[in-house]
């Protein structure tokens, strides 16, 4: 036979934090705590993955949100980082080679703006240079000297040719569209009347003469391309030599000074290379000058073409660094990690170069720590996959979200990749972590350790110090009041109460860091110094009556009887089960009327909820664990001949999980046996198939929640909750709770099996079996097996009629 | 004779006539452009546009055996007086054309002519008659002949006489811009030519590119001048030097530039 409990004293149902065993008396006292209390093999997992250096030991930071994980891991990041060398510089420069990969060149920390400065400095010397040597009377006769000789050749061979004809008559006239040979006499051409006079064989040597002069002119003529070639390569070659003059000692100045650096030293060498080929981009453009002033003015205000096309674009500028970046990114899109070429308008058209090119995250984290978080990269298009193929080439490739999914066709730029050596650490849920390692093979790939965050930590007195020092780090660093011991030990047990285990501490620390802020500001209110337990229970009271509207309305409405839940009297087959309800950072009980009907069937436990698809796999997974435990317990030789049905009444909403399964069998027990259950009392549990009662979650808002409605109605010693034994140790209720169970108005009572259950829910014993197996006839387990004898009795002879009466049929 | 102070202004006022001289190689607006600055700031001023058919061509094209060698693709072809009068006749209207749409831009009035008969003896009359004669460039090389224009002017003055009329010319052809022009003196002595250097400096206030001096008719000097300063466009005094010689036309074969002729052009307009 079950042994009827008792009520748990008050020391059971909340287990104090006592201010005199802390060692301290207030967190001024503290060294502050720079890890997160408990989370020792989290951060071994993180010092584990920055020192080491091997491809794909990049880290996922697993835990629930508010455990301080973004935090702590900057901080750490921080420190890890400050030791290390501070990485390159990167910028883009033209690619005299191939316009459309632009070239990138790594330079010391802290050079490129300096390189880029100086550059601009010399493109703009040179753009007065340039023209002042192409305008200079010395250029414009060395060019004239040589289009003169080029000319005078010209004319000779036309003067020899012209003097040949004349020593014939003949003289050469220019026609509309060339020249022609005519036959000359005294100066005058002959007309072809005069011409005609001329003797025959005179005539026909002037045929002659004329048909090979004019091949001779021609021979003349054909030739000139090629000169005029050679020509326009002679002024080419003044033009490079005076631009070479023009801008050498602008660029050897820069060479020297940059002679540490062998790639810029170089890129300034083709730079002087493509800007003695490129001097008419120096020259004014004299076709603008007939421009619309609109469109000139447009021009005027844009980079000149040299400038856009020898400025160096700075991606990464590491002036101001201090060791190795660590840099967080809240906006992970493809753009910002990867980086992006933007594009201009320019006169209606969509144009671009190297200049345009800007650096994404990656660029600035590269040589230290970038910190994400998953889930929004997750929900970046692309963005994941963009960081996975720059993890795993090592390279930052930049190429725009359109061109990477192939839509855009248009001509665009290449850059050439940049080298990435970057420790990744996303951080995120525990959830996103698995579902990336089953559905992502890259994934443990690349991110191989594991740091994984405790949402609870042992309550023990290292934990209490450490989580007083956190909190002494918190309030200097944000210069808020310190905590005296009493505020502390609120918090322990706050802490506590939130892990919902008097046994642990949560390590949702930004719970603990909301409440000391909000604390600090009422202490400085109520002209506290320091931040005590009642401005912590404050604190925590305001937060409670800010978020309890929706609770506050479902109370109201039981004690108006708008949802009937019976706390006095006694009634079979219904029952006070608990609800918890989660709505925003407020977790609150609910009581939950449960009621059950048996008749004649054949066998089955009707669970309504699941009929009409609001019970979840759980709950209905409990339910059918009530049939299981009818056929063993008490109908082992015969058919389970009843068809019941249970029902949470007045339920409008989903219902998962199996911690009513306890009440909805002493329901259905009652029901069956017809012994009626206390009303004053509410039970929480789940059952196994042999009756045991098993744990449940959100013991400490059940009581509660039962405890606010017959406080409203009024205590009068009857009323208290039947709660798992195993549930025991989370027991942290609150003060009224306490002092109501102390005073003997109030009762919670920790079950191990139904039958104990029964016994305080009926009044009765619940009757154990005796030596030949029978429970006693009058225990609620003896009428629960008659009742089920009985329907299976009647169901049998029911049967019995059906086929006689189908017989005589 | 001494004129009176009320014909001087007469004098001054009075329209005077440019003559432009055109010919049937084409590319006339190119030429035209450089004179805008010359026009456009002259109120007393029409232009006469003078298009000429050189009677030798015609000549030629009379004769069955004659053959033109094209200018643009050196090719050989026949050369018929349909085929002549034909293409003169576009040439005719383009230059036309060409020259109403500078006086339209220039805002002076303006008349139009052909002629035809002896291109030398045509040009010497329109340089007497007009205050100033601009002459087309010959072009015998088409494309390969051609070259930038330039604002650049070179001036040659050559007679005390005549050296106020062709400074102030070639600098309203340079825009009014002293920096573009450059003068050369061709003086028969010692005491001219630094007269005419004294003259060049006074007029434009010491600010010439540069001023050269040489003998009388040395056109080998005036091509080398050119060339040195990059002349767009050469200006001349209408003096016998020029006009009655053959100094002219061989200047004008061997210079493929504008050529302007400066017989009157006060100083004061």
């Amino acid at each position: 036979m079950q042994q009827t409990p008792h009520a748990l004293p008050s020391a059971a149902l909340y287990q104090r934090c006592d201010p005199a065993s802390l060692s301290f008396d207030s967190t001024e006292e503290l060294e502050p705590l720079k890890e997160i209390p408990g989370q020792q093999r989290a951060i071994e997992a993180l010092r584990f993955a920055a020192g080491i250096d091997i491809d794909g030991h990049n880290v996922f930071v697993l835990g629930e949100t508010g455990s301080g994980r973004h935090d702590f891991v900057q901080q750490f990041l921080g420190a890890e980082a400050a030791a290390q060398e501070v990485p390159h510089d990167w910028v883009y420069v033209y690619n005299f080679d191939d316009p459309r990969r632009p070239r990138a060149l790594a330079l010391p920390p802290g050079r490129a703006v300096n390189v880029r400065d100086d550059v601009r400095q010399l493109i703009a010397d040179a753009q007065s240079a340039l023209p002042e040597a192409f305008e200079s009377d010395d250029f414009q006769a060395r060019r004239e000297t040589i289009a003169e000789a080029f000319k005078e050749a010209q004319e000779a061979a036309f003067k020899e040719v012209e003097e040949e004809a004349g020593k014939h008559d003949i003289g050469i006239v220019h026609t509309p569209s060339g020249v022609a040979f005519v036959p000359v006499r005294d100066d005058e051409a002959l007309g072809l009347e005069a011409f005609q006079k001329l003797p025959e064989e005179e005539q026909k040597k002037y045929h002659e003469d004329i048909e090979r002069l004019t091949r001779q002119l021609q021979h003349v003529m054909r030739a000139m391309p090629k000169r005029a070639r050679e020509m326009r390569q002679q002024v080419r070659q003044l033009e490079r030599d005076v631009a070479r003059l023009a801008v050498s000692d602008l660029i050897e100045e820069l060479v020297n000074r940059y002679s540490d650096i062998p790639a810029v030293v170089e890129h300034l060498q083709r730079m002087q290379d493509d800007i003695v080929d490129q001097a008419a981009l120096f020259l004014p453009d004299k076709e603008e000058q007939g421009l619309p002033a609109a469109i000139q003015a447009a021009k005027e205000s844009a980079e000149s073409a040299a400038m856009r096309r020898y400025s160096i674009n700075v991606m990464v500028d590491r002036s101001d660094a201090e060791g190795a970046p660590v840099v967080l990114e809240d906006k992970p899109s493809f753009a910002e990690l990867i980086g992006r070429i933007e594009h201009e308008s320019e006169f209606g058209s969509l144009v671009t170069n190297f200049g345009l090119i800007r650096p994404g995250t990656l660029h600035q984290a590269n040589g230290g720590y970038l910190v994400l978080d998953a889930e929004r990269l997750l929900t970046y298009p692309l963005a994941y996959d963009g960081l996975k193929r720059a993890l795993r080439t090592r390279k930052i490739r930049i190429r725009s979200l359109a061109d990477d999914a192939g839509w855009l066709g248009t001509v665009t730029l290449e850059p050439e990749p940049i080298p990435l050596e970057v420790k990744v650490v996303l951080i995120g849920e525990r959830r996103s972590y698995y579902l990336l390692q089953q559905y992502d093979p890259e994934f443990s790939e690349l991110f191989k350790v594991a740091a994984d965050f405790d949402d609870r930590i042992p309550r023990n007195s290292e934990h209490v110090e450490q989580l007083a020092r956190w909190l002494a780090a918190t309030v200097r660093r944000e210069g808020l009041r310190h905590l005296d011991r009493s505020g502390v030990a609120r918090l322990v047990e706050d802490s506590a109460r939130s892990s919902g285990d008097a046994e642990r501490l949560s390590a949702g620390l930004h719970r603990a860091a909301d409440l000391v802020r909000e604390a600090h500001y009422l202490a400085g209110r109520d002209g506290n110094q320091r931040i005590g337990s009642d401005d912590i229970q404050a604190a925590i009271d305001a937060r409670t009556r800010r978020g309890s509207r929706v609770r506050d309305r479902l109370q109201e409405e039981l004690l108006r009887g708008t949802y009937l839940v019976e706390t006095e009297g006694e009634r079979a087959g219904q029952i006070n089960g608990l609800a918890v309800m989660q709505l925003g950072d407020l977790a609150f009980g609910r009581p939950q009327r449960i009621t059950a009907s048996v008749t004649l069937g054949g066998g089955e436990v009707i669970d309504i909820e699941r009929e009409v698809k609001l019970g979840g796999p759980l709950h209905s997974k409990g339910v059918l664990i009530l049939s299981g435990f009818l056929r063993a317990r008490y109908v082992t030789d015969q058919p389970l001949s009843l068809a019941a049905s249970l029902v949470f009444e007045q339920s409008y909403g989903g219902v998962d999980g199996d911690s009513a399964s306890a009440a909805e069998l002493c329901a259905l027990l009652s029901a069956l046996s017809g012994v009626p259950i206390r009303q004053s009392l509410a039970i929480t549990g789940s059952v196994d198939q042999h009756g045991r009662v098993q744990a449940i979650g959100g013991v400490n808002e059940k009581i509660e929640g039962f405890f606010d409605i017959c406080q409203a109605r009024g205590l009068d010693g009857s009323h208290g909750v039947l709660i798992p034994r195993s549930n025991v140790k989370h027991l942290m209720l609150r003060r009224d709770v306490v002092e109501a169970v102390d005073a003997g108005r109030f009762g919670v009572f920790a079950v191990d099996h139904v039958d104990q259950a029964l016994g305080l829910l009926t009044g009765r014993d619940a009757g154990a079996l005796d030596a030949e197996g029978q429970f006693p006839a009058d225990s609620v387990n003896g009428l629960v097996r008659d009742r089920l004898r009985d329907l299976a009795e009647r169901r049998r002879s029911f049967g019995k009629e059906k086929d006689r009466d189908g017989d005589s049929d | 004779m001494t004129a009176t102070p009320t014909e001087s202004r007469a004098n001054t006022e009075a329209t005077r006539r440019v003559a432009v001289i055109l010919g049937p190689a084409g590319g006339t607006e190119g030429f035209l452009e450089l004179l805008l600055p010359l026009l456009a700031r002259q109120p007393h001023v029409e232009m006469q546009g003078v298009f000429i058919e050189e009677a030798d061509a015609q000549f030629a094209a009379e004769l069955p055996f004659v053959q033109e060698l094209c200018r643009v693709t050196f090719s050989v072809r026949e050369l018929t007086c349909d085929e002549f009068e034909k293409t003169l006749a576009l040439r005719l209207r383009s230059a036309r054309r060409a020259l109403e749409i500078l006086a339209r831009r220039a805002g002076v009035p303006h008349s139009f002519q052909n002629v035809r008969g002896s291109i030398v003896r045509l040009l010497r009359e329109t340089a007497a008659s007009a205050d100033m004669t601009i002459f087309e460039p010959v072009r015998v090389h088409g494309a390969l002949g051609s070259r930038p224009r330039s604002p650049n002017v070179l001036a040659v003055i050559d007679r005390v006489g005549q050296a106020d009329e062709v400074l102030s010319a070639a600098l309203h052809l340079a825009g009014g811009r002293l920096e573009r022009v450059s003068v050369v003196c061709l003086a028969g002595s010692d005491t001219e030519r630094a007269e005419l250097k004294q003259i060049a400096f006074r007029l434009l206030a010491g600010r010439s590119r540069t001023i050269r001096t040489g003998r009388r008719g040395d056109t080998t000097l005036l091509r080398a001048a050119v060339r040195e300063t990059g002349a767009g466009i050469l200006v001349l005094p209408a003096s016998p030097d020029w006009v009655e010689t053959d100094a002219l036309r061989q200047l004008r074969s061997n210079l493929d530039r504008p050529i302007c002729l400066v017989r009157r052009w006060q100083a004061g307009d």
